[in-house]
């Protein structure tokens, strides 16, 4: 916000909420799009760790950024690949923070398997065993990817 | 007795599934476009930049070896590691993005996006579709996706190599058409 100020630009609360929102949603699908990229492998014949799952959460997730900058009317390619990095790099963190917080979601490869996993936080929102750590993974994922979005935002009226 | 062996061996698959055929291709038809949306939206100053075509090249070779390769039950290990994690991928994105921003190297920014994508495509069209097929696994009593591997072909679930089921030379060919024998 100072970087904001600083540079002259204005700050709108409808313009803060996208951005929150928009990497929100990014972060989310960076959170999701390991394990769903491993069931629509696993649908087509493919192992869930397989190079063809890591290549359709790549396409989830490339597809995501070019969704959220159509909707911004963004037509640059360099904040698309920033988008992108924002959305796997939340979704990573996500991932990691809802470990810590004992969902455990690192390591699956695809969403059938969170039924497997040791129930941790399993009556989390009554779903089936252990998929709450899924949603929990995916909710921390849009939490950061949100607030990485947000900083995103603030600061680049400051880029060259 | 028969009854129960009958119970416990699968029933062979018929129909070779095309609907894998159908989802890989749509894949990488759905990578290559996003990578021609990338590369439309680009400047034209940029993209006939020399820097631009090389970071293009560059960015492409390194998805390439990042996605690295899958395993062959006993025959390959499977590409693993920090280096091919998905944090890796997330901050060669945001590190190529910000080079958007520098002067002088924002044509390396420009090119990663569409990079990423086309590299995605291009490395599963060649791996599985180009030189991979769906063969049947007279191991796993099911059609599977079979994979190359030095002048071998083998199943990918169970990595037992494959042979064709008609008589005749042994060949490594993958195509659809079983060999016939010429008359002599």
């Amino acid at each position: 916000m100072g970087i904001q100020l600083a540079t002259g630009g204005q700050i709108t609360a409808s313009g803060l909420f996208f951005a929150a929102a928009s990497g929100a949603f990014l972060g989310a699908v960076g959170a999701l799009a390991a394990p769903l990229g491993g069931s629509l492998a696993e649908s087509i014949g493919f192992k869930a760790s397989s190079i063809v799952a890591k290549v359709i959460s790549n396409s989830l997730v490339f597809g995501a950024a070019i969704d959220v900058g159509l909707a911004s009317g963004q037509r640059d390619p360099v904040k698309l690949a920033l988008s992108g990095g924002l959305a796997i790099v939340g979704g990573e963190s996500g991932d990691a923070l809802a470990g810590e917080l004992g969902a455990e979601t690192t390591g699956m490869t695809s969403l059938q398997q969170s039924g497997r996993f040791a129930p941790r936080i399993a009556a989390f929102l009554r779903v089936s065993p252990n998929a709450g750590g899924v949603v929990a993974g995916d909710i921390a994922g849009g939490i950061l990817g949100g607030f990485l979005d947000y900083l995103y935002k603030l600061a680049e009226p400051g880029l060259p | 007795m028969e009854r129960a062996n009958a119970e416990s061996t699968p029933e062979p698959e018929k129909h070779k599934p095309v609907s894998w055929i159908a989802g890989l291709w749509l894949i990488v038809l759905s990578l290559f476009l996003i990578a021609a949306y990338a590369l439309s939206i680009t400047p034209l100053l940029v993209l006939y930049d020399w820097r631009f075509l090389a970071s293009f090249v560059g960015w492409s070779g390194f998805l390439w070896w990042w996605l690295g390769s899958d395993s062959i039950p006993g025959r390959r290990k499977a590409t693993k590691g920090f280096r091919h994690s998905w944090l890796v991928l997330g901050l060669s994105l945001l590190i190529g993005g910000g080079l958007g921003y520098v002067s002088g190297l924002a044509p390396i920014g420009y090119s990663i996006f569409a990079a990423f994508s086309a590299a995605s495509g291009a490395k599963i069209g060649w791996v599985y579709g180009l030189r991979g097929r769906i063969r049947y696994c007279t191991r796993c009593g099911a059609y599977r996706w079979h994979v190359r591997l030095g002048g071998n072909v083998y199943c990918n679930r169970c990595g037992h190599q494959w042979a064709r089921p008609v008589e005749g030379p042994q060949t490594t060919r993958l195509r659809d058409k079983p060999w016939k024998q010429k008359d002599s």
